[in-house]
């Protein structure tokens, strides 16, 4: 409903309540009254239009007052008539700026309307003027990166004192005399000892469907194991389809993450994949080969007949769990 | 719980991925994706008071079954046969492919699903000749819409049913 346009359609069209003091009204006063009044035109073709409808009942003589009344009421109308539009586009803009004003006020909805701009901005920026973004992104990014890194190498170094002060134990010293009779000198021995490694999971798949037969984990508990195994079969299926096909050559590592490894070693009916993080001791491998084979020696047929349903884990877990025991134990 | 490693094969845009996402996610997107290698998912299925954890994999289709990865059907226990509806040689190409899943296991619990029924009537010739196919190579056919979800969950779970022996799917 316009609100600018009142009372309106009823007092412009009605003689009776628009019109009726107008035979009496003298002539120049009227004239003069309209003299300014752009409307003036718009309302004498009214009044000629509507003169000869009038009722005679109300030809009565008017007073000064009611024609100023009545004169007034006249001009008002004929505005309201003529800015009817622009009254009603200003309503529409009001709605329209108490819109705006409603989204601005609502952050969420803000971000929300403005995020995929800000993003397309920043990347187009990032592409025009990639040196100029990060100039100007430096002094934030660059003390974030300062500050990792140090804190980086502040562990490290708080390993290797940690290392140093152990040597004098009668094991270590053990251990780094064998290391240097094999040639490692005793600074790359004690930053070894500092990077550590752990074993984090481990999951024994059957090999031709790809199902999780047994997982272990070292630090919690994996709710989608078996899908992870499932798609490193599939990982495995498609790098030997795509790029060896037919040459039996195998996925045998996976790196990913700051130094994780999952290691993959086959048998003949299943496989193990172990996450590890670290660098993996010397003969952790040939370790992982040979639990394998003992698992197949002690499980062959189980494992070769394996069509998802459960084997007992305490048959499994006697060759399994020594491999999760290669991790460091300041891991 | 008991695992079946399940394939669902076809030739391209059958509609296998939607199959797969409106049974495990109950979600269906018009637009089409190809599906690059392949996508593992699982979801459980109940058969007799059993639970039953199916691990999908949903295999990238080609033109026709030359294209089948093999080591992706390797220790299958069951599949889903997908052919589309609306195009007759999708139909055709199902003996293909259960001939290459039963030289992979003789034995292997089968089902044929014809998809894109919302865009077919089930009087429609290419209904007829699925059914023909489907009684050629000896498979149950599951007349099913990703779309609108028919036959979607009876396909899967008249698949488990078959899987752990409750009636012969193939």
């Amino acid at each position: 409903m316009n609100k600018y346009h009142h009372p309106p359609e009823s007092t412009i069209h009605s003689p009776a309540a628009t019109l009726e003091v107008m035979p009496d009204r003298p002539d120049s006063a009227f004239q003069q009254e309209y003299a300014d009044d752009a409307d003036l035109n718009l309302l004498a073709e009214l009044l000629a239009g509507q003169d000869a409808t009038l009722p005679t009942a109300v030809a009565a003589p008017a007073t000064d007052a009611q024609f100023d009344q009545n004169s007034r009421r006249d001009r008002r109308s004929m505005r309201e008539k003529l800015l009817a539009p622009e009254y009603q586009r200003l309503e529409q803009l009001e709605v329209q700026v108490a819109e705006l004003q409603a989204q601005l006020r609502d952050r969420d909805a803000l971000i929300r309307t403005m995020a995929p701009l800000v993003s397309q901005m920043i990347a187009q920026r990032v592409q025009e003027s990639r040196d100029e973004v990060a100039e100007a992104l430096y002094p934030v990014i660059g003390r974030t990166i300062q500050r990792a890194v140090s804190e980086a190498m502040r562990d490290l170094a708080r390993r290797i004192d940690l290392t140093l002060r152990r040597s004098m134990r009668p094991r270590f010293l053990v251990g780094l005399m064998f290391k240097r009779l094999r040639g490692v000198k005793p600074e790359e021995a004690a930053l070894r000892q500092a990077l550590p490694f752990q074993v984090r999971e481990l999951f024994l798949l059957h090999r031709e469907s790809g199902l999780l037969i047994q997982h272990i984990s070292a630090v919690g508990t994996l709710t989608d194991a078996d899908l992870i195994g499932s798609m490193l079969s599939a990982i495995r299926a498609y790098v030997a389809d795509s790029f060896e096909p037919g040459n039996g050559t195998s996925l045998d590592a996976i790196e990913y993450g700051s130094g994780k490894h999952i290691l993959i070693e086959e048998g003949q009916a299943a496989l193990i994949a172990v996450l590890v993080q670290g660098v993996e001791p010397a003969g952790f491998r040939a370790a992982l080969r040979q639990q394998l084979f003992e698992l197949h020696h002690a499980c062959g047929t189980l494992l070769r007949s394996f069509k998802g349903d459960p084997i007992d884990s305490a048959m499994l877990l006697p060759q399994l769990n020594p491999l999760m025991e290669w991790s460091d134990a300041s891991a | 719980m008991l695992q079946r490693k399940v394939c669902l094969i076809g030739d391209f845009a059958v509609g296998k991925s939607s199959l797969f996402n409106r049974f495990v996610y109950n979600r269906f997107s018009e637009t089409y994706q190809s599906t690059i290698g392949v996508r593992v998912q699982r979801k459980v299925v109940t058969v007799q008071g059993r639970d039953v954890a199916l691990v999908l994999w949903d295999t990238e289709g080609g033109q026709d079954s030359s294209t089948v990865r093999e080591s992706y059907l390797a220790g299958a226990s069951g599949a889903v046969i997908v052919c589309d509806l609306t195009r007759n040689n999708t139909i055709l190409h199902c003996e293909e492919y259960a001939h290459i899943l039963r030289q992979k296991n003789a034995n292997i619990p089968l089902i044929m699903a014809g998809n894109k029924l919302d865009l077919v009537s089930p009087e429609h010739t290419h209904v007829a000749v699925a059914r023909r196919v489907a009684q050629l190579i000896q498979v149950p056919l599951t007349l099913s819409s990703a779309g609108s979800g028919e036959g979607v969950e009876a396909l899967f779970q008249s698949l488990g049913e078959g899987l752990v022996g409750v009636h012969p799917t193939s």
